[in-house]
Formats: structure tokens, sequence, C-alpha cells
């Protein structure tokens, strides 16, 4: 298996990422220079400690956040803006300053998204090649399961082609749905499902898209054990089918399975094996 | 989408509640305040035709030369006449006294020529005997009209009154009106009392002819606010006021041609009271009678006169006053237009005619301007007010914009989660901006659809409303007939404006949603997500 690995190409990788979060004047580092790569049909999974920086590095890799210094890579290019670079320049007295500091900080970090062609390429990049599972599920509760799970091909069309796709994305949904067991509930609203069922759902909105990588931030942290478990086990059956997964979790035993385990300390990678 | 991610807002609906009010109250405001502007203006024009020439109190001389020459005054493209109608006014001031209540008031004089005058302007519209029973004559010495019977034994008034009262005054009301009218003046025989001019000659009642009775005097027109009361109804109390026919005195304040005011004791003929006028401006219609101008020009010795060297000064006139031929003056730019063309013509008629120092004097203090000139102070006050209510407008609609971004901001802050799972899924900052701008445009459509019903609707039945709130209360009466010019409310609003009010809620509610909107595009999608 881990010539398997070795041989397969890197999907993302992130290279010297630091983090810091600022509450009034206080300085947090949560990531400190964390350097990882993701290979295709990986099963991975992301541990540590809580505050150990496990779920920032998931956010990081997969563009939903900005880290200060650093870079993510996908396909060898960049994701993020380089460092300093601004859209509108400062003063020059102002950047020297700036760039004498620790961490000078990444200009996307501070005000808005940054520079808007990095940005439609996160877009692009969240839209078709990744997708996202969360804890608390995060489905939209004015859809119903049906339209919550098309919402990927929807949000990646101009509202004049969401009538021609609107059939396609119907019947790869529902055949998603049927795939996760909730065939039945399509048309329910998401309040209407219990905390498993809801996050198949999520799941199958993740795969709405046949994304190369789905990053899921502690997807059974919100379900007890038993549910949980198949939760876990849906999400090792898509790695056999050869979906690349990066999982946070804190449970040792399901981290445990994965193929390989990210263990984060204070903001570092103790251990990558 | 933006109506499916945000429909269940309860919020929104306080955003399309407060979008309604706005848009029902500009359109209230402007309409009744334009409607206000528009009429005084309508009455400013009314009352003064196109052009004023204007001199001193003194007057003028050569006022008819100048008239034969406005009226040979063509259209250099279409030849056609320019001047439709030119008249001479006298301005004066002096005291009118009812001998029968000695009741004394200063007032203003003008001199006029009755039928020009109607024709220049719209005086003889709300001439109350002249529209009913017609007749009305400033020049013509007359007697009281007395009441008598005709052939028939039935009550009849002199003249053609009841012919004209009859068949022009009757067939000009709307059917109800007409019944009720004739109601009110049916006339039983021999009966000795109803509402109409004239008195009943009780002295041979076994006799009654119709007629003019008693002295004859040249006719007097009162402005109707000098001799009658009004109701806060709008109406005015004709039951105790003078009859028609009262005589009463004229006070006249004659000036020598210099402008000096003569030694010899001012004259103090007597009029009839023939009619009372009312041009709809308080401050006219309270101090001012109208006399004919002959008689006027005569009383204050402003005809021709003899000059030391025998030869005769020309008469004079306070003002003419100018209506041009349909088409021409009706825009302000047309008047400017047509302004030189007549300061021109009397330009020429100044020096063609042989005047004298003190005429030249008087020639040289004429001024000659549109209506809107003569008028400026008056109107500029208004349109003051109009500007005054213009800045209340913009602070209104800061309020709206402010009021519709507290609610989005509101709104953002709610759907926070909902924008970094659209994120999440590859939704970009232009395509989450966009869904709260459509969402600020619908609302700010919606409430200006139920605004502009409200609104028109109020200002189409604000008079009924007025109405209403009187019968519960007349402390609640805001429009007092006493106070303003109008018996009614301005009630009518035009489209112009309503579009005008919507698009600007529109751009309002979209200015105002666009900031949270903006906002919420370009956060990082973790950072709605981050806190559950």
């Amino acid at each position: 298996m881990n010539n398997t690995m070795t041989r397969a190409a890197t999907v993302v990788r992130g290279d010297g990422l630091f983090k810091e979060y600022y509450l009034g004047r206080t300085e947090l580092p949560v990531l400190k220079g964390v350097t990882v790569s993701i290979r295709a049909g990986e099963l991975v999974a992301i541990t540590g400690a809580s505050g150990s920086g496990k779920s920032t590095l998931l956010h990081v890799l997969s563009g939903l956040d900005v880290p200060q210094r650093g870079q993510v890579f996908v396909d060898d290019a960049p994701i993020f803006e380089p460092e300093g670079q601004r859209m509108i320049p400062r003063p020059e007295a102002v950047e020297k300053a700036l760039n004498q500091a620790a961490h000078p900080p990444r200009a996307s970090d501070k005000k808005g998204s940054g520079d808007p062609a990095f940005e439609a390429r996160r877009n692009e990049l969240r839209n078709t090649r990744f997708g996202f599972v969360f804890q608390f599920y995060h489905l939209l509760p004015e859809f119903d399961v049906l339209e919550n799970v098309m919402m990927p091909r929807l949000v990646g069309a101009t509202t004049s082609a969401w009538m021609g796709i609107r059939a396609a994305a119907s019947e790869r949904a529902r055949a998603l749905l049927e795939r996760v067991g909730l065939k039945e509930r399509m048309r329910h609203r998401p309040n209407e499902l219990s905390g498993g069922e809801r996050q198949r759902v999520s799941i199958a909105r993740a795969l709405m898209n046949q994304p190369t990588l789905l990053f899921a931030d502690e997807p059974t942290g919100n379900l007890d054990g038993k549910t949980g478990r198949s939760i876990f086990d849906l999400l090792k059956e898509l790695n056999g089918d050869g979906q690349t997964i990066v999982m946070v979790t804190h449970d040792r035993d399901l981290a445990a399975e994965a193929g390989r385990i990210i263990h984060l300390v204070d903001g570092r990678v103790e251990s990558d094996r | 989408m933006a109506s499916r991610l945000l429909q269940r807002k309860r919020i929104a609906f306080f955003s399309v509640g407060a979008v309604t009010l706005c848009v029902a109250m500009m359109i209230i405001v402007k309409s009744v305040m334009g409607g206000f502007v528009d009429s005084i203006r309508e009455r400013a024009h009314g009352l003064l035709g196109d052009f004023v020439v204007d001199g001193a109190l003194s007057g003028f001389p050569y006022y008819e030369e100048f008239i034969v020459e406005l009226k040979s005054l063509k259209d250099e493209r279409t030849g056609e006449p320019l001047v439709a109608e030119a008249t001479p006014l006298i301005h004066s001031y002096g005291l009118i006294q009812f001998p029968a209540s000695k009741e004394t008031r200063a007032v203003a004089i003008r001199g006029i020529k009755l039928d020009e005058y109607r024709k220049v302007n719209e005086f003889g519209t709300d001439l109350f005997y002249d529209n009913r029973y017609g007749d009305t004559s400033l020049a013509d010495k007359r007697g009281r009209p007395v009441y008598g019977l005709n052939e028939n034994g039935k009550v009849v008034l002199p003249g053609k009154l009841d012919e004209h009262f009859a068949q022009k005054y009757l067939p000009s009301l709307t059917d109800e009106k007409r019944d009720e009218t004739q109601r009110r003046f049916a006339r039983s025989e021999r009966e000795m009392f109803f509402p109409g001019p004239g008195v009943f000659d009780m002295s041979s009642a076994t006799d009654l002819k119709p007629g003019y009775e008693g002295k004859e005097y040249p006719g007097v027109i009162i402005g109707r606010d000098v001799i009658l009361r009004r109701l806060a109804s709008g109406e005015y109390a004709r039951n105790n006021a003078y009859a028609i026919g009262e005589p009463c005195f004229i006070t006249l304040l004659p000036l020598t041609r210099s402008g000096d005011v003569l030694n010899e004791p001012p004259p103090k003929p007597l009029f009839r009271y023939v009619d009372d006028v009312r041009t709809g401006i308080h401050n006219i219609d309270s101090k001012t009678v109208y006399i004919d101008f002959a008689i006027a020009q005569e009383l204050l010795q402003m005809g021709a006169q003899q000059r030391v060297d025998d030869t005769m000064s020309s008469p004079r006139c306070s003002q003419i006053q100018i209506k041009l031929t349909d088409g021409f003056g009706e825009t302000r730019e047309d008047l400017a237009r047509l302004k030189p063309i007549i300061m021109d013509a009397f330009a020429r008629v100044a020096r063609r005619v042989p005047a004298d120092e003190i005429e030249y004097r008087q020639l040289d203090n004429v001024d000659i301007s549109t209506w809107e000139e003569m008028q400026r102070s008056f109107i500029s006050a208004i349109q003051k007010e109009e500007g005054l209510v213009l800045i209340m407008f913009g602070v209104i609609s800061v309020v709206a914009i402010f009021l519709i971004l507290c609610i989005f901001y509101m709104i953002v802050q709610e759907k926070t989660r909902d924008v970094g799972i659209l994120k999440s899924v590859g939704g970009s900052a232009e395509g989450i901006t966009a869904i709260f701008l459509v969402y600020g445009a619908a609302i700010g459509l919606v409430g200006s659809i139920f605004g502009t019903i409200l609104g028109t609707n109020f200002v189409t039945h604000i008079n009924d409303v007025q109405s209403f709130l009187a019968q519960i209360d007349p402390g609640l009466r805001v429009w007092s007939p006493e106070t303003y010019s109008f018996d009614q409310i301005p009630s009518t609003w035009k489209w112009f404006d309503v579009w005008r009010i919507c698009l600007g809620a529109i751009m309002a509610s979209v200015i105002g949603a666009a900031v949270p909107a903006i906002k919420a595009g370009r956060t990082w999608p973790v950072e709605s997500l981050r806190y559950e």
C-alpha cells in the first residue's frame, strides 16, 4: 500500500504554513510552520489535542482560510497570493515597517478575500475539486435534501444555465442519495432528519461534483458512537473506490483505521505515518 | 436562490413595511406640496397675464400708442399676431366706506377695463354675480336691482338677469348641483324673500315691477374677503353681508404728474357694489376693489392735462397686462425669447412720442416683466418651501437607507453561516453579494408597489380623510381654507413623481443592502463557518 502511495501524484501540498489568530491584541499562533502533502487515493486522518491546529490545517489546505505565511499548492500551482501582495499599494514606509515584522501578514488575511484571480481559483477548487463534510453538517435549512445535494452544481453554474443543468444535477443527486441510503428522504428539509442522516446528506453534497479530494472536519464529532461508525464506514467505502479523503478527528480508534495519520502537537507536525 | 434563501425571514417583511411607508409618505408629501406650488403658480399666472408693463404709482404716458404697437407685433416665423390682448390698469390706494354700516376700510384700488381685463387674465372666472346673473358692469351707472312680478305673477329680476341664470348658469352645473341650486332658488308666487341678488321694494307691494331703483352710480367689484366672512368649510357667509347694489363711498388719492399729493380734498364719489371677486390669493382678495378704468383715470387726474405751453400731455396708466396669443409664451424659455421683442416695441414707442421731460422720466421708470418675474418674491417664497421639503425628503431618504442597511445587517448576520456554506461549495463573492443585492432590490420593488398603492390612494382621498377626521373632532381639520388660498387640499399626483420616488426607493434599498452584501461576499468561508 505504501509503495502505491509513494507513486501516486500529490493532490495538495501545504508548504511552511503559519497561522495566527488575533484575540484583541493577543496573538495566538495555531500553525507554526506545517508542511504536508496529500497524495491521490489516501485516507489521511489529522489528529491532535484540542487547539493543536488540526481543523485550521484542514481549512488552510482547502482554501477555506488563509495562512499568514506559507503556501498551498494544488497541482503545483499556488492557491494564495504571494505574501505581502496587496491590491491597493500601501505607502512605502508602512510597507517597509510591515515587512520587518516577525510575520508580515498576507494581504488577504485582514482585508477581504484578497487577489480576485486567486480567489476565483479557490472558488473553482472548492466547487469542482474539493468536497466538504463538516461536524455540524452545514446544510441550508431553506432547501430540501435534494436541493442541498444539488447546490454545488447550481452554485457553479450561471443563473441562465440553471435550467439546462438542473435535470442532470437532479439525476446525479438522486443517485448519490440512493448510495448514502436516503432515497426516501430527498424531499425532506434538513431539520426533519436525524444527525446521522444529515451527515449522509452532507457527504452526498460533497460528492456532487466528483471531487478529487474530500475534506472532512470531525465528521463523526457530533454523532453517537454507532452512527459515527456508520459514517466512517461510508467514508472508508468511498476511499476504497479511490476517493482521496482528509479527515480531522480526535477519535483514536477511527484514526487508527486510516491509511495515514498526521499528528499535530502545538501547531507542528509531530508524526506523519 | 435569493428568494428561497431569504424568504422565511420575518424581518424582511419589516423592511418591506418600512419601504412601503417611506414611499407612501413621500408620494403624499410631494403630491400635496407639488400640487400647492402648482396651484399657486397657476393663480399667479392667472392674475397677471403673460407680461406686465409696470410703471410707478403716478403712472406712465402713451400707453395707448404702446398697446397699438403691441397689437401690431407679429411672430417672425409664422406671421401670427403675438399679442392677443393688452389692457391698461390704474393702481391706487384709498378707502371704501359703506354709509349703511359706517364701515370704512383701507383698500388698494384698481382701475380696469372689465371686458379686456377678463380676456387678459382669469379675473372673470370667480365673479360671483356675473357668473350667475351676468350683466356685471363697472362703467354703466345703475340703481339697485329690485325684484318685481311679471305678467304671470312670478317673481323676477330686472333685465336679463333671470335669463342668464336659467340659460347659462344652470346648464354649466353638474346634474346634482343643478338640482340643488334649482331647489334653493325656486320662487313661489309673491314670495318676498329668497337667496339671490337685489331686494323687494316693500313700499309699493301692490304693484311690483322689476327694475333698478335709487340713484345711479358706477359699479365697484369688491374683493370677496373685504366684505364677506369665510367659513371653516371654505364657503362664504352671504346671509348677513351687504346686498348687491349697496352704495359705498370710495375715497381716492390723486397724485400730480410729478408724483406729489394734490392739495385739494381727495374725491369721494359713490359707487354701487355690483359684484365680488375671488382670485384665490387672500392678500389680494382682502384688500382690493376694482372700478372702471376711465372713471379711475378721471378721479385720479391721470387723463390728458394741459401743459404750460398749452399742449396736452398724454393720459397715463399704472400698468399694462399683456396676454399672448395661444401657443406663445407657454414656457419660461419662450417668455424669455419674447421679452426683448416687447421691450423693443416699448422703446420704439418711447422714441417716437412727443414726450415732455416729466413723461420721459415716467417712461424711463417702466419695467417690463414676465408674470413669473413679477411674482418672483411670492413664488420664490414657495419655492424655498419646496426646497425645504426636498431637504426633508433627503433626510427621510437617508433614514430609509439606514433603516434598510440596519435590517440587512441583521439579515446578513443571521445568514452568516449560510454564506459560509455557499462559499464552501464554491460560491463566489460576486454571487453572494448579488444574492443580497437582488434581495434588497426585491424589497425595494415590493415596498414601492405597496407604497404607490397606499400613497396614491391616500392622496386621491385626502379630502375625504380630512372630512372624516373633522367629523370625529373639528380640531383635527388640518387644512384650513381660511388660511390657505384653496378650499381643498391638492389631491392630484403625477406618474413622473411616483416613478422617481419608486426608483429612489429601489436604489435606496439596493444601497442599504450593498454594504452588508459586499461584507458578506468578502468574508472568508471559515469566518462564517467556525462559530456554531
